[in-house]
Order: C-alpha cells, then sequence, then structure tokens
C-alpha cells in the first residue's frame, strides 16, 4: 500500500480480498500460532494435531536443524547441540550468559552478539528464535494454503529494545513481514474480548508460565488499550511449584538424591503429574519407581496448597507493586485475566481471585489465549476488519537515557511514556572545532550506568567547525509504535545533519542481518534476484495504484500544475524501471517518486488533522484498505 | 531528507482546539487525543508504505507529546507559562519562602519514618500523600488564576513550589513500592 486510496461508499474498486496473517507466541518453554478462521480465533496445529510447539531447537552436522517435540524428546541424546528456552537469551551479551546459562557454551568471536556453539556451528539466539518462527511459518502457510501477507508476535512486556529488536530481526530472519509486537498481556485481554465493552474497564493480567510471572494492568477505553504497569517475577513459575513438590518427597527421609540427574529427572516427572492431578482430585497417589527405589505417597490437595502457599504469595507481592506503579487499589480492576499453564492451579486462581475480590477469566485455554489474541490483531492489521475500533495505546516499559558525565544515567524518555514518542535533546561541544561527538544510550531506572542496560553507542560525524559551546546539536529519540528505538541528530545553527553510527551493544547491525538472510537463502537454494525483483514489482503496483486513487480525490486541491506534473514525471520513470529487470534500479525510482510526493502526503495528513476534530477523516485509511 | 514534516498547529492548545488555560476539561482532552490518535496510530498504517509509516510515527508522537503536555496540571502550568515567554528552568533564582520550606521538611522527615515503621506504614502513606495531594490541588488553582492574570512571575514561583511536591509525592509512591518488596 502506499498512498491512500480513497473509494465512495459502495463503491469498491475491487472485491475485499482476505490477507492472510496470524498471530504468534513466541514464548520460553512453547510456540503457539493462531490465525482467524470464520470471524474466530483458532491455533493451528501441526500435521501430528498438536497445537503447542516447544521452543527446541536442535542442530546436526549437516546444518539440518529440528524444531518442536522431537528436538525436546531427544535433548539428552544430544545436550550440547539443543537449545531450549532460548527466549532467556536473546538479546544477552556473552557475559550476561556465562552468568544465568554456566552449562551453555559460547563461541570465542568478535561479533557483539554470542554466538552458542552447535554442531551446525555457532548460532545466535536470534538465529535459534528464527528456526522456531520458520517452523510455525511454514505450518501455518501449510494449513492457510497461501503465504502469510503478515504476523504479529508477542513479547513481555518488559522486553527493552534490544530484546524487541532481536525478536523483530528473528522475524525477519524466517522471512516473516511483522505487522506489530505486542506485548503478551495486551493480546490475552484482546482474546477475552474486553476489548468489546462499552465502558472503560481497568483489567489485570496475572500470566504465571512455566519460569517467569509477570502481572500487567491495562486501561481500556472504547477499544483502547493502554498498559498503565507491569511488574513481575523471572523466577517464579510452573517449575518452582514441581520443585516444591520434589523437596516435599525428598523431605520424607526415605529417598536422598544426591547428584543423580536421572532420579532428579524423575522426580521432577512424578511431581509436575501430582499438580496436574491436584487441580482436579482433592488428593493423589506418587508413585516412584527409579532403579532400587521405590516410594509410594499420598499428597492432598491442602497439603499441596501449603507447599506452594509462600510462592503464590511472592506473585501477590508482585501485584501490589504494579497496582502501586499505577495508583491504584486491588478494587478498581474490573477484570482478572488468567495466562500460563500455571494459573490451572486452584490455589492460584483462588489466592488472585480473593486478593482482587472477584472471579478471574479462566474460560481460554491459559496456553493458548496469547497466540489468540495475537491473531485477532493480526487480522486488524492486515487490514481484514475495516470496521474495527480496536488501537493500542502502548508504552516504553523501561525509561531511556543517555550516560552523563560521572557515569551518570539522565532520563530522556521516561518509563509509561505512550508510544510511539520523540523527544529532543541539545548537547554541545566542548572543544573548538569538533567534528564528532559520542553518545552512549542506555536503558533502565537505575542512576548509575553500570546498573542499567547499554543499548548502544551513537557517534555523531560531520558537525561543522565552530568554537567550543557554540554547536547546538539536536538529539532526536524516537521510539515507535513496536517500541523500538532511533536516534538522529541536527546540528541546529547550521542546519547541517550530522551523520549517526550506531554500535549495537548486544544486537545485530543491519549488515549482519542482510548477510545472515542471504546465507539463509543460500541454503534453501531460492533465487535472491528473482525473490526481489518479484517483490520490486509488486510494491510499485500498490504504489501507483495508491497514488492513482489519491490524485484522482484530491489532486488538484493540493498539488499546483507543476507539482502534478513532477510527480507524473517520477511516475513514468518508475513505471518505465518495472518494464526492466533491475530490481536496484526500479527501488531508486520508486524512492524518487517518494520523496516527489512527500509533500502532498503531508499536506493530506495535515489537512486532515482538522477533519477529525470536526468529527470526520478524508483519509480513511480503514476504508480503502477494504477496497485494494 | 525529511522536509515535508506534517506541522500540526501552532501549539498544543490549538492541535486539541481547547483554549490556552492550565485548567484543562480533561473530558474533552482525552476524546479529542482517542480521535486523532485513531486516525494517525502507526497500527492504522500497518499495512501502508515506508512514507506512510513514518508519517504516522512523527503525527502520533506529536499527538502524544501534546496530550502527555495537557494531560499532566503541572506540565501543562509550565506549558502555559512558556506561551507567555517564560522559561522555568531558565531563572536561577532558587528563594522561597520558609513557611513553605519547614512543610517540606517535615513531610520529608514523616516520609522517613514511615520506611522505617511496619506494619501501619501504608496507612501513614496514604495519609502524607492526601495532604500533599491538597496542597497540589490548592496551587493548581491559584496557579491557574496567576496565569490568567498574565502574572507571570506569581505564576512561576507557584510552578516551582508545585514542583517540589510533586517530586516528594513521586518518592511517597517509590517508598509504596518498597513496603511490598
Amino acid at each position: 500500500m502506499a498512498l491512500l486510496q480513497i473509494s465512495e461508499p459502495g463503491q469498491s474498486t475491487a472485491p475485499h480480498q482476505h490477507r492472510l496473517a496470524a498471530g504468534i507466541d513466541l514464548g520460553t518453554t512453547n510456540s503457539l500460532v493462531a490465525t482467524l478462521r470464520s470471524g474466530l480465533p483458532t491455533v493451528l496445529n501441526d500435521e501430528q494435531g498438536r497445537a503447542i510447539l516447544p521452543s527446541v531447537v536442535r542442530y546436526d552436522q549437516s546444518g539440518v536443524s529440528i524444531v518442536g517435540v522431537e528436538a525436546r524428546d531427544t535433548a539428552f541424546e544430544d545436550p550440547h547441540n539443543t537449545i531450549s528456552s532460548v527466549k532467556r537469551l536473546i538479546g544477552l551479551s556473552a557475559e550476561d550468559i556465562a552468568a544465568s546459562h554456566p552449562l551453555l557454551k559460547i563461541e570465542a568471536t568478535d561479533d557483539t552478539v554470542p554466538r552458542l556453539a552447535t554442531a551446525a556451528g555457532g548460532k545466535t539466539a536470534i538465529e535459534v528464535s528464527a528456526e522456531i518462527l520458520s517452523s510455525l511459518k511454514t505450518r501455518a502457510e501449510k494449513s492457510l494454503g497461501g503465504e502469510l501477507t503478515g504476523v504479529v508476535i508477542t513479547v513481555p512486556a518488559y522486553f527493552d529494545d534490544t530484546q524487541r529488536q532481536a525478536t523483530k530481526d528473528a522475524a525477519q530472519l524466517a522471512g516473516l513481514k511483522i505487522l506489530r509486537l505486542i506485548n503478551e498481556p495486551t493480546a490475552a485481554a484482546i482474546a477475552y474480548g474486553i476489548d468489546q465493552k462499552d465502558s472503560d474497564t481497568t483489567i489485570a493480567v496475572y500470566d504465571l508460565g512455566g519460569g517467569t510471572f509477570d502481572i500487567s494492568i491495562l486501561r481500556l477505553e472504547r477499544g483502547v488499550f493502554e498498559v498503565l504497569a507491569t511488574a513481575g517475577n523471572t523466577a517464579l513459575g510452573g517449575d518452582d511449584i514441581d520443585s516444591a513438590i520434589v523437596q516435599w518427597i525428598t523431605g520424607q527421609g526415605t529417598i536422598s538424591v544426591g547428584e543423580d540427574a536421572g532420579l532428579q529427572r524423575k522426580l521432577l516427572d512424578v511431581a509436575k503429574k501430582a499438580k496436574h492431578a491436584l487441580s482436579e482430585a482433592d488428593t493423589t497417589t506418587i508413585e516412584l519407581r527409579y532403579q532400587d527405589i521405590e516410594w509410594v505417597g499420598e499428597l492432598a490437595r491442602d497439603q499441596f496448597e501449603a507447599l506452594i502457599g509462600s510462592l503464590i504469595e511472592k506473585s501477590i507481592a508482585s501485584c501490589k507493586r504494579a497496582l502501586n506503579d499505577a495508583d491504584l487499589e486491588p478494587s478498581a480492576i474490573d477484570e482478572v485475566v488468567m495466562v500460563g499453564g500455571s494459573t490451572r492451579v486452584p490455589a492460584v486462581r483462588q489466592t488472585v481471585s480473593d486478593f482482587f475480590a472477584q472471579d478471574v477469566l479462566t474460560s481460554i485455554n491459559p496456553d493458548e489465549v496469547v497466540a489468540l489474541g495475537a491473531a485477532i490483531q493480526a487480522d486488524i492489521l492486515a487490514g481484514n476488519k475495516p470496521d474495527s475500533d480496536l488501537l493500542l495505546l502502548d508504552v516504553v516499559p523501561l525509561s531511556l537515557g543517555i550516560e552523563t558525565m560521572g557515569g551518570l544515567t539522565e532520563h530522556i524518555i521516561s518509563r509509561n511514556t505512550t508510544i510511539p514518542v520523540a523527544r529532543a535533546q541539545e548537547f554541545t561541544t566542548y572543544k573548538d572545532g569538533q567534528s564528532a561527538m559520542a553518545l552512549h544510550i542506555v536503558q533502565g531506572e537505575r542512576d548509575l550506568v553500570q546498573d542499567c542496560r547499554s543499548l548502544g553507542r551513537f557517534e555523531l560525524r560531520g558537525i561543522p567547525a565552530m568554537v567550543a559551546g557554540q554547536a547546538r546539536i539536536q538529539v532526536i529519540f524516537q521510539v515507535d509504535a513496536d517500541g523500538l528505538l532511533t536516534v538522529s541528530a541536527l546540528e541546529k545553527t547550521s542546519g547541517v545533519a550530522a551523520e549517526v553510527h550506531i554500535k549495537p551493544s548486544y544486537g545485530l547491525s543491519d549488515t549482519e542481518i542482510e548477510s545472515m538472510i542471504l546465507d539463509s537463502m543460500k541454503h534453501a537454494k531460492q533465487d535472491v534476484q528473482s525473490r526481489m525483483l518479484h517483490e520490486q514489482r509488486v510494491e510499485v503496483d500498490r504504489t501507483i495504484e495508491a497514488l492513482d486513487a489519491a490524485m484522482q480525490k484530491d489532486g488538484d486541491k493540493f498539488l499546483d500544475a507543476q507539482e502534478q506534473a513532477a510527480i507524473g514525471e517520477a511516475k513514468a520513470k518508475v513505471l518505465l524501471a518495472r518494464e526492466g529487470d533491475d530490481s536496484e534500479a526500479i527501488k531508486k525510482s520508486l524512492r524518487a517518486l517518494e520523496a516527489t510526493s512527500e509533500q502532498y502526503v503531508a499536506r493530506r495528513m495535515n489537512a486532515s488533522v482538522g477533519e477529525v476534530m470536526r468529527g470526520k477523516s478524508i483519509n480513511n485509511y480503514d476504508e480503502q484498505e477494504t477496497t485494494s | 531528507m525529511n522536509t515535508a514534516t506534517p506541522d500540526l498547529r501552532q501549539n498544543y492548545f490549538e492541535l486539541f482546539e481547547l483554549p490556552v488555560s492550565s485548567a484543562v476539561d480533561k473530558k474533552a482532552l482525552r476524546t479529542r487525543y482517542m480521535a486523532l490518535q485513531r486516525e494517525f496510530h502507526p497500527d492504522k498504517y500497518a499495512a501502508a508504505d515506508d512514507q506512510h509509516r513514518r508519517m504516522a510515527v512523527q503525527i502520533a508522537a506529536m499527538v502524544n507529546e501534546a496530550h502527555d503536555t495537557l494531560a499532566d496540571p503541572l506540565k501543562c502550568a509550565e506549558y502555559c507559562l512558556r506561551l507567555q515567554g517564560v522559561e522555568i528552568d531558565a531563572e536561577t533564582d532558587s528563594s522561597m519562602d520558609t513557611a513553605f520550606l519547614m512543610e517540606q521538611m517535615e513531610w520529608r522527615e514523616k516520609l522517613e519514618d514511615i520506611t522505617d515503621a511496619g506494619s501501619e506504614a501504608r496507612a501513614q502513606l496514604s495519609d502524607l500523600r492526601a495532604q500533599i495531594a491538597n496542597s497540589v490541588e490548592s496551587i493548581g488553582g491559584e496557579t491557574a488564576g496567576k496565569l490568567e492574570q498574565k502574572d507571570t512571575a506569581g505564576a512561576r514561583e507557584l510552578i516551582r513550589k508545585w514542583q517540589f511536591l510533586v517530586k516528594i509525592d513521586r518518592e511517597a509512591q517509590a517508598v509504596g513500592s518498597q513496603l511490598d518488596d
């Protein structure tokens, strides 16, 4: 889509074409893909009828990867080449990984992104995530019988810039077009249809997964979601519940575990089984048979609840913190959404229900609810639901700032600011004739730079020579709707734009991503050239079609004859380039057309600000979506 | 390169078509903010080309900035003062009336005590925050009056006090966060 297309009501220029879109829950333990079928969000199963794809990737020497159940179930055969819970590694530095995951082998490289040593060579967390996404993409396209137009991928609300960027990079690597990254709690609320409510609603999303706990407070006002606060505990989840049962078993005194990994595994298995049983039954028999050990015990639900009481209380402490951050009392919450398999435990439901003094929402499968919500949003963003009022207003999860003298952080965009957001900050030179300056961008709430997360270092070059203190360098920090930061700079007295060179701290540069994509294409033996040519031609057709429609509608209103002629000329060049087979030439001509029509687009958008105030819209983008 | 940026009116009040005043009609602000978001939020351009997506991000960012300023009473008062040609940060004068400073010190001491006060801490904290909220409300009303009379010196003094109040309230809120740890 290029310029806004407008058609008179009832006079569609083309029949409505349904675009294939999907929502993906890229989870720590498990991942899912969902789509809208006959208006209903549905999880897509694999050929064996399984909805859940374990987030586990196993590599072999030939470079082939196995993803999912098979990789998980054979992990013990080849633990060093099997990577699980990669979501915990995304956006981390080599030092971070060495500290938190001492068992993983990291390849020594000069890259900013650590590579895990596998039989198929060093793999970044981004590439491993891309394997999972790729597997879900294949599943969705097989199941839907066509290519996906775009996807919505969910991320935890607290994910920082590096982690969001890495997730986006993984999607790009998997050949997926990302319509938007959305926060997991928001997706869950959408799945429950809370957005259909007429009145303003305040929602708590309680997400107790396998290894992490998150609580988010959202406000919904006539279809617009706002994240008010988030809190959580990255070391609290279903695994801890299992461990509590294991401790109870070993605490009975007859079993000593020691260093026996097999026995530990077995104990966790029976603990998990007991946990599941106690969601339904009042009591369960635990039987453990391992080598010469034979142990049978009875665990009653109230005993079990006593074991995990303190764990659940920890989650309630986080709930209190989030409410405090949002400046709300528990009674202000209208709906409580339960997400994550661990919320099946009745004691969890009861404690949360007591805390918020209301029934909690549990009717949707807590493992699937996030993917289902993402599917609904993907359908809207792809343009299949032109009348939808749903709009997500998200916030910056962690403050963004820069390093100042003495290693202190100065916040430029504070936590919970609604995105997109742009903030300008002025800097000056401290030496005569200084032509460059360096900025260190960090994310976090702490005062000391060393306690925050380093996002990257920016070097501004090409500052015109001036006396010290005279240059006025305006640096603009912009966070887009996906929560991603870009930085641009301008010397104001001369109007010279300073070049911004970014060195991401733990992320990949654009060139690295590009070469990875090329590598993966070579691997898949795809014809890169022909694919790019095809994509460019599609882009041309969209742009021209939309431009023509717009010009017909209001070209005379916003453009004089000379400007119209210039656009016509640029358009002719694009059409000429389209006939050839040089994708670069097509791209260049298209950029030229965009530059020529930029003023026109800006004028149309400006005009529509006034129209919106008068309660109507000339640029009804939703409306034109149905006609394309 | 980006020469054609939408200009979105002269100031934030004009953008939302509201009268210039630090006493903002919150309901009208909210309704108009939502209307603009529905039109320009980048999600409405998710399937559009780069040019439109870029512009939508810029417009939505400007709309957010304008809304954040007008929706926050203190920021709004500072903005009104700026429209009258006075920058609050540009002044270096730091004198403040003694009675106000004494009250500030008293509150700060109370806040320190709450940190160690145990089970009654939460009640004491909400008491203190209620007192602060009261002061904020009366200072907000006074400021609006001064701004209306174009008494920039008077408004500036009040806004500086207001900044102190907001700061101590934020600290009180932070203490609240720690109580749950």
